[in-house]
């Protein structure tokens, strides 16, 4: 406990670095005369056209929605594989909240594996269905 | 066993050193020369986990600003050219000096970006790099603080950096600002899962997720770094992470997200000032800590080169833990320079390509083969 109470400390400095970063330079910085061409976004040197809040290409999506799967998947499997050198040497988990289970190395090796070929079946119909496809 | 019978060099020893050494000779400093008590009670025993805290943020400032001289400094070099020279000696003062003008500079908003956001973005992935440093394991007892899910923590923390780029991006109202902030968002996401997998290779071999412990989970002779361990699958991880890592941190090859030739300045081309230095001084930061995470997981963090020939690793041992770890961490660091400066830029779909189609099969292959040669104990 005590070592993310330091985690939320150093949150704290680490914003109040940035912050105080801004802060000093808010009140000594050079500030110019505001103008109407001061405020625009830089665009080439054109005035800026339309508005930039566009609808934008759809891949994008598709690659942080299959990323999403991929992402839980290998966060799942850090657990499983914290465990799987201690299971394949002694034959057992031993935690802290529960009494030490028994499981063969072979066994716990088939579920990863399944594990994995489920994943891995997952890209393969994603890349059929052509949602890696970038046009 | 007593801590004398231990032989200097061995397992236990290394485990055994005390920790927060840069708290204790901060604290020593202060109580010894100011005789109050005030000062006697800020800077108690309790106080080195925020004495150490103070301390890394300042390293953080100061690693950032050498990184940039070097960076100037190799690519230079690569361009048969000399690089800084004038500010301080070979050039050194030079990053410094730019930081002041950057403090000195007026902080430009557009006319139509979200004010709160705007300046929420370069919040995000400064602090998020400030928080890795928490738990990477400088020397055997240079650690602010170590969490036994560091490996996780690294992954979850050092995603949220995204965050930032995203937001400033979606916030400055310029159309640069958005195709960049989104080329960042999709490439940042793509090859964090890359570098979530070579990492789980190490956790499934070491069986450990504390970085303190897979550090130590690589002692011996040089044969027990993950890279060299035989057959070959700690050097493939290493090189998947080491491609996706480079990707992960926009810098070139993979520069897409800010590429100047296409976007101007990608996410941050609105920002201007001290906000701009908050992104530069993050990605900066986001190389260091690459690197570090590239020795710790891989090269065998602070531990030195040993051979296994007893007068040799005598030798190696004097050299400090730190003195190891960044030499490491500098050599990983030098690589993404020299990338940055080999290869052309490649396009975004060749990019996204590479991760999906190539890099990420290619990991789950390497953890499941990996899998089956542990199970049946040839692991070398």
């Amino acid at each position: 406990m005590e070592a993310y109470i330091a985690i939320a400390a150093y949150c704290f400095v680490g914003l109040l670095f940035v912050g105080g970063a801004l802060v000093a330079s808010k009140l000594v910085a050079f500030t110019s005369e505001n103008t109407d061409v001061k405020g625009q976004p830089y665009e080439c040197g054109i005035e800026a056209f339309g508005d930039s809040r566009i609808r934008f290409k759809i891949g994008y999506f598709i690659y942080a929605l299959i990323f999403l799967v991929f992402d839980v998947e290998s966060l799942f499997l850090y657990p499983c594989m914290r465990i799987f050198k201690q299971v394949v040497e002694t034959g057992k988990v031993v935690s802290q909240f529960s009494q030490p289970i028994e499981i063969a190395p072979i066994v716990i090796f088939m579920e990863l594996s399944v594990f994995f070929f489920v994943l891995i079946f997952g890209l393969i119909y994603a890349w059929r269905k052509g949602a890696l496809k970038w046009e | 066993m007593a801590k004398e019978e231990l032989a200097k060099n061995s397992l236990e020893a290394l485990k055994n050193a005390d920790q927060h050494p840069v708290g204790d000779v901060i604290r020593k400093y202060f109580s010894e020369n100011f005789e109050n008590e005030f000062i006697a009670h800020v800077f108690s025993s309790s106080s080195n986990i925020l004495l150490s805290i103070l301390v890394m943020t300042a390293f953080a400032g100061g690693t950032a600003s050498f990184l940039i001289w070097l960076e100037r400094k190799v690519c230079a070099r690569m361009q048969v050219r000399l690089g800084p020279t004038r500010v301080g000696p070979f050039g050194l003062l030079q990053s410094i000096a730019d930081g002041i003008k950057l403090v000195f500079k007026e902080m430009l908003r557009p006319k139509g970006a979200d004010p709160f956001i705007f300046y929420l973005a370069p919040f995000l992935p400064a602090t998020a790099s400030f928080l890795v440093l928490a738990v990477i394991p400088f020397d055997k007892n240079i650690q602010v603080v170590d969490i036994d899910v560091g490996a996780l923590y690294v992954i979850a923390v050092s995603g949220f950096g995204i965050f930032g780029i995203l937001l400033g991006g979606w916030a400055s109202n310029s159309k640069y600002s958005l195709l960049g902030a989104m080329r960042a968002g999709a490439q940042m996401i793509s090859y964090e899962i890359s570098v979530g997998l070579g990492l789980l290779l190490i956790v499934m071999l070491s069986g450990e997720t504390s970085l303190r412990e897979i550090v130590f989970s690589q002692y011996g002779t040089v044969n027990n770094w993950w890279i060299f361990k035989l057959p070959i699958f700690g050097i493939i991880a290493f090189i998947l992470f080491l491609i996706s890592s480079t990707a992960e941190l926009n810098r070139g090859p993979f520069d897409l997200p800010e590429a100047e030739s296409e976007l101007s300045a990608g996410f941050h081309t609105e920002y201007s000032g001290i906000t701009f230095s908050m992104f530069f001084l993050a990605e900066f930061i986001n190389m260091f800590i690459a690197g570090a995470i590239g020795t710790t997981f891989f090269l065998g963090g602070f531990l030195p080169f040993t051979i296994g020939i007893e007068g040799f690793d005598n030798i190696m041992f004097m050299i400090p833990g730190w003195a190891w770890f960044f030499a490491k961490t500098y050599f990983i660091i030098f690589l993404f320079m020299w990338f940055r400066w080999s290869f052309p830029r490649p396009r975004i779909d060749q990019l996204m390509n590479l991760e999906w189609k190539f890099m990420l099969p290619a990991n789950l292959l390497n953890i499941i083969i990996a899998g089956a040669f542990l199970t049946l104990g040839w692991l070398l």
